[in-house]
């Protein structure tokens, strides 16, 4: 039932782009639209059929950086969520130094995460992470904090200690909010691992788009950034998939 | 003696400016478009146009100019489309844009002679020649370029021995000591790495013999082909601004300091300064700053070829055109009308 779902889904959103595409092909067609401006869904079509193997290669390279930067980023957040979810004081210092992170723009500062972890993935990485952290540590603290009180109260009463309260109650509970924070984070790391490539990189799907950017070569930018969308949309199916599997007890999988 | 003095100055303003004709012809008004292609900042061009702005040189001419400037490259579509009728660009990347993707552009006007970039190292650095570079980390900005190739075969360098990595746009990494060799924008980087207190030496490709040019006036075929008499008088009076602002730098700057606000006013100087340099040699001495020589753009085109800059030919006459500017000039003196 839920692979079936996940094709669904999957089918709905590649129909949804089909039909823009069409409508765009015909625009191009009628008005004579020069490539340089607008290329027609056609053209960007063969061109990803003729450079599929570099699409292929250079998604799988962006999409690595950003699944680590997705671990790394959702991981710290989680762990923070917890400490700021067991300590009001805690949560009293560390909510503005994430809101102080959410808040710096992270094109501003990517040139300096090159001059701080060199010119290789780590960079990449560590703007992922960056982007990924505040949506899931918000997402994560809620969630650990919407544990109803009495259920608490009732856990306690039967000895339970904190720990197994926090494993059987508020991580259950939190679950609905860290899928939800998943999926903003997952799309979220890929666009952090483009910025990073596209502010020095040699390869990635960003690297791509940043060269064809330059020369105006559209076909290709536009086969970069439907490669990208398509990482998106599938890692989101992956995140619903395993939604509903661990949260089939709970109404949010009825309705995702 | 003190009449011989404003005399005398009287003269000297009368050599420096640029030549007058009697019998203005008025000419409707029409509204254009300049789009710098970065940032406002002291580029020779949009300091030319900033001052011809500011003195009234366009209004004279009977144009409106709108000044606009491109955040990422957003100026060769709108040029492309008519809805920017004047640019700023590089010869080779003019060619490159016709090349890979037919844009309708052409040079109009040659401002920087030179190249624009070089390549530098640390002053205290033991690089001394090309050479030298094998065994080092050389740097490039985006893609490695022809000069970086043409470099590397005039210094008889084995690139096998040269580990190049993208650097992107930030000169902090030759301060960092990330990369040994970095290419510079020659108008601006070596005075923000000095200003970090690490000074540089460059190797020039103009001076190693390398073809490249710096920044020209851009425009569309359609301007070229439809409307030549808005393109002379915009060129009229973007370069009497330009002569303006090589008479009078420290006037030329206060000007630019009213576009590039928050700029840090002597690292404008400095920019401006060494575009000036490169917009003078022997070709605009005799024929004017701004002007075009054929050979150096089948040069150019030639060299792209050959170091994979383009990947197709281009006809260089569709892409350059300097009928404009030699209209303009009479003895190496502009003519004002």
């Amino acid at each position: 039932m839920s692979a079936r779902r996940t094709l669904v889904d999957l089918a709905v959103a590649f129909g949804a782009i089909a039909g823009i595409a069409v409508v765009l092909e015909v625009w191009t067609r009628a008005f004579n639209v020069p490539s340089y401006l607008l290329p027609a869904p056609s053209a960007v079509a063969a061109r990803m059929a003729s450079d599929a193997g570099l699409l292929a290669r250079e998604g799988g390279i962006t999409l690595s950086e950003a699944a680590a930067g997705f671990v790394l980023g959702t991981g710290v957040a989680f762990v923070l969520a917890t400490v700021m979810a067991w300590s009001r004081p805690l949560e009293r210092t560390l909510f503005p130094l994430a809101i102080l992170v959410k808040l710096t723009p992270i094109v501003a500062i990517a040139p300096l995460f090159t001059l701080w972890f060199g010119f290789g993935t780590a960079p990449k990485v560590a703007i992922a992470a960056l982007i990924t952290f505040f949506p899931m540590l918000v997402n994560s603290f809620v969630g650990l904090r919407s544990a109803d009180l009495q259920e608490v109260a009732f856990l306690e009463t039967l000895g339970a200690s904190g720990r197994e309260v926090f494993r059987h109650l508020r991580v259950p509970s939190a679950l609905p909010y860290l899928f939800s924070g998943a999926r903003i984070s997952l799309n979220l790391a890929l666009i952090g691992a483009v910025i990073g490539e596209w502010t020095g990189a040699d390869r990635g799907l960003g690297r791509v788009i940043f060269v064809a950017n330059a020369n105006l070569d559209l076909t290709i930018l536009f086969g970069a950034i439907l490669v990208l969308a398509a990482i998106g949309i599938a890692a989101n199916a992956l995140v619903g998939a395993a939604e509903r599997r661990l949260l089939h007890w709970h109404p949010i999988a009825v309705a995702t | 003696m003190r009449l011989l003095a404003v005399l005398a100055a009287v003269f000297l303003a009368a050599c420096s400016a640029p030549a007058s004709a009697p019998s203005p012809t008025p000419a409707p008004s029409e509204k254009v478009t300049f789009m710098g292609g970065f940032k406002p900042q002291a580029d020779l061009p949009f300091v030319a146009v900033y001052v011809a702005q500011e003195k009234g040189y366009f209004r004279d001419q009977s144009l409106d100019v709108e000044i606009q400037h491109a955040t990422s490259g957003e100026n060769v579509q709108l040029l492309a489309t008519n809805r920017v009728q004047f640019s700023t660009g590089s010869p080779g990347d003019v060619m490159k844009r016709v090349a890979t993707a037919g844009v309708p552009l052409v040079s109009i006007a040659q401002i920087g002679q030179r190249d624009e970039q070089s390549f530098a190292v640390r002053a205290d650095s033991p690089i001394r020649t090309l050479k030298d570079w094998e065994g080092r980390i050389v740097g490039y900005k985006s893609t490695v370029s022809a000069d970086y190739l043409a470099l590397l075969q005039i210094g008889g360098v084995d690139r096998s021995k040269v580990k190049e990595v993208v650097v992107g746009f930030d000169p902090r990494v030759l301060a960092d000591g990330r990369v040994d060799v970095y290419p510079v924008f020659t108008a601006n980087e070596p005075d923000t790495l000095a200003r970090l207190g690490v000074p540089v030496r460059l190797f020039d490709p103009t001076s190693l013999g390398v073809p490249g040019l710096g920044l020209s006036f851009v425009t569309n075929k359609q301007m070229v082909n439809t409307k030549p008499d808005v393109v002379t008088r915009f060129l009229r009076a973007a370069l009497r601004g330009l002569a303006d602002a090589i008479a009078d730098r420290d006037a030329a700057i206060d000007v630019v300091m009213k576009y590039a606000t928050g700029e840090d006013r002597a690292h404008q100087r400095y920019m401006m300064d060494t575009e000036i340099d490169a917009a003078q040699n022997d070709l605009t001495r005799t024929n004017g700053i701004g002007a075009m020589d054929r050979a150096r753009y089948v040069g150019l085109r030639d060299f792209l070829l050959q170091y994979g800059g383009i990947t197709r030919t281009v006809d260089v006459d569709a892409v350059f055109t300097d009928r404009f500017v030699k209209d303009l000039y009479k003895d190496g003196q502009l003519v004002w009308r």
